[in-house]
């Protein structure tokens, strides 16, 4: 399978082939990169409602949608990390941290549609299908690179959704609200990111 | 040479890209005005001429989604208006564009006014396929009525309304705080904005709205804040208010919880069924020319029970001892 392109449309059409070989790929991690960033920025622009919400300058707008992009991209590698320890850890299948991220980046290419989810009225069923369309993506890439069965898979993802959790209500606090605050200085209004803050 | 013709699938998928991407452009306008990205705030809200004398009430009709403007194009529109005016000669009969919160025509000083003009153009073209393309004009105003009922942009654009509403009153001699009762008549996705629009505007004007829905495509309320009464009048060979129902979860009769459901069970929302009418055109709600088995016509029916609300209002203002303000 040559071309981002064509890995990207195979991430869409949930062929294990694109995850096999995007994990044998060695510029892999650099093409998930990219569709990270893309999928981060459409993703962000589709919840960008609550900035305008909060009557964010149109130059705060743009560079809270390119912050939000980059901190999507990377919670994405945390949770690529956590999907690593799941599988190194209750499967006994340790897999290398760069082709771990080349999976799980290239299996957001769903979020590449993101943007869609502004769509007046229909904006939450199809950000809602999108999440869903990752997840099947997550557990087809999860299942090729780490040969999982499906059970294994689920198992795996659910397990890496866990810690990264954990992760954020413990150590990661202080990560979390560091965050918020950048995310709140660049939209210049309190809670105008539309977040809810972690208790 | 000639181009070779693109077939059915290709044109489908065209059309259905270009209706979504039309959906994605269709809050840009009240997210823009809400946000002040625009520019300057409009005009200050002051009467255009004294208004003598002083009308009982005023009447809001905000028209269906093949309008362009402010003034409806539509004939038997305009002849249900001019009904409705002569039977309410103390009430205040006014038209607003509903599907602009910054209160452009389509027609009017926009980026594609040409376009638009020239799909009413087809709009009103006796010729069917021409019809056809003057479709787009509704499917611009429907997705509108979707920005209004979406969770996400309906506060916005809601508020949006009730100024549009209120400078459209105070230009028309409506003074604020005055007692005078305000009725908002919506038909067909106008049903949406008037009942959308009547929470801000009863923050702003200190009264609860009133809302007939003639036909209304609209979704279950927000919340029943600022809405004194709404009469949902229905044919019943409306098949568009029926699927616009079908649509919206929070009209299904079995969600029992939903704001619909509970106003409707408190008895502020009413239906009314105004018999075997249709949504628009020959046996419509507004037709002058079919009849109703008791010899009314469509347009007649339609009137008298919009009449019967607004004289309502009046009494319940007289009875809670209103008037004008001084």
């Amino acid at each position: 399978m040559d071309g981002v392109g064509a890995l990207v449309a195979g991430a869409l059409r949930l062929d294990p082939a694109a995850f096999t070989a995007i994990a044998s790929d060695p510029a892999g991690v650099r093409i998930a990169a990219l569709v990270l960033i893309g999928s981060g920025l459409s993703h962000v622009l589709g919840q960008s409602v609550a900035l305008v919400a909060n009557r964010v300058p149109p130059w705060r707008f743009v560079l809270s949608i390119a912050l939000g992009a980059a901190i999507f991209a990377a919670s994405v590698g945390v949770w690529a990390g956590a999907l690593g320890v799941a599988g190194a850890v209750a499967f006994d299948r340790p897999t290398p941290f760069a082709q771990v991220v080349a999976i799980v980046g290239l299996a957001h290419a769903p979020r590449l549609f993101g943007f869609v989810a502004l769509t007046p009225y229909f904006g939450a069923g199809i950000g809602a299908a999108l999440t869903v369309w990752t997840f099947l993506a997550l557990a087809v890439g999860a299942r090729a690179t780490f040969g999982f069965s499906l059970t294994e898979a689920l198992f795996a993802l659910g397990a890496a959704w866990l810690v990264t959790e954990l992760l954020a209500r413990t150590v990661g606090r202080p990560v979390v609200a560091a965050t918020r605050r950048i995310r709140e200085r660049v939209a210049g209004r309190p809670g105008a990111d539309g977040t809810e803050r972690r208790r | 040479m000639t181009l070779p013709l693109p077939d059915l699938g290709t044109l489908a998928l065209a059309a259905v890209a270009a209706l979504l991407a039309a959906g994605l452009l269709a809050p840009i306008e009240a997210l823009g005005w809400w946000a002040g990205w625009f520019g300057s705030e409009p005009e200050p809200l002051t009467p255009e001429e004294p208004v003598d004398p002083s009308p009982s009430g005023w009447l809001v009709f905000l028209s269906g989604v093949h309008s362009v403007g402010g003034a409806t194009f539509a004939p038997r529109e305009r002849a249900f208006l001019e009904r409705l005016r002569a039977e309410l000669p103390d009430i205040h009969v006014i038209e607003v564009f509903p599907y602009s919160v910054t209160n452009r025509a389509l027609t009017g000083q926009r980026l594609f006014a040409r376009f638009w003009r020239w799909a009413l153009a087809r709009k009103m073209s006796r010729r069917q396929l021409a019809g056809i393309a003057g479709m787009v004009i509704n499917f611009r105003n429907a997705w509108q009525v979707a920005v209004s009922a979406d969770r996400r942009y309906g506060p916005m654009y809601d508020e949006g309304s009730a100024d549009l509403i209120l400078r459209a009153l105070v230009r028309d001699g409506y003074l604020r705080g005055s007692d005078a009762p305000l009725v908002l008549v919506g038909y067909s996705g106008g049903g949406q904005i008037a009942m959308g629009a009547a929470a801000p505007l009863a923050g702003r004007t200190g009264r609860p709205a009133q809302v007939v829905s003639l036909g209304g495509v609209m979704a279950s309320p927000r919340s029943g804040e600022g809405l004194a009464r709404l009469v949902h009048l229905r044919g019943r060979n409306d098949a568009v208010a029926r699927i616009g129902a079908a649509f919206f979860p929070g009209r299904w009769p079995w969600v029992r919880w939903s704001t619909w459901n509970r106003l409707k069970a408190d008895g502020r929302i009413e239906v009314v069924d105004l018999g075997a009418m249709d949504h628009t055109g020959r046996a419509g709600y507004l037709d002058d020319e079919m009849h109703l088995p008791d010899g009314r016509t469509h347009q007649r029916a339609t009137v008298d029970t919009i009449v019967a609300v607004v004289r309502d209002a009046l009494r319940t203002v007289e009875a809670d001892g209103g008037g004008q303000p001084s």
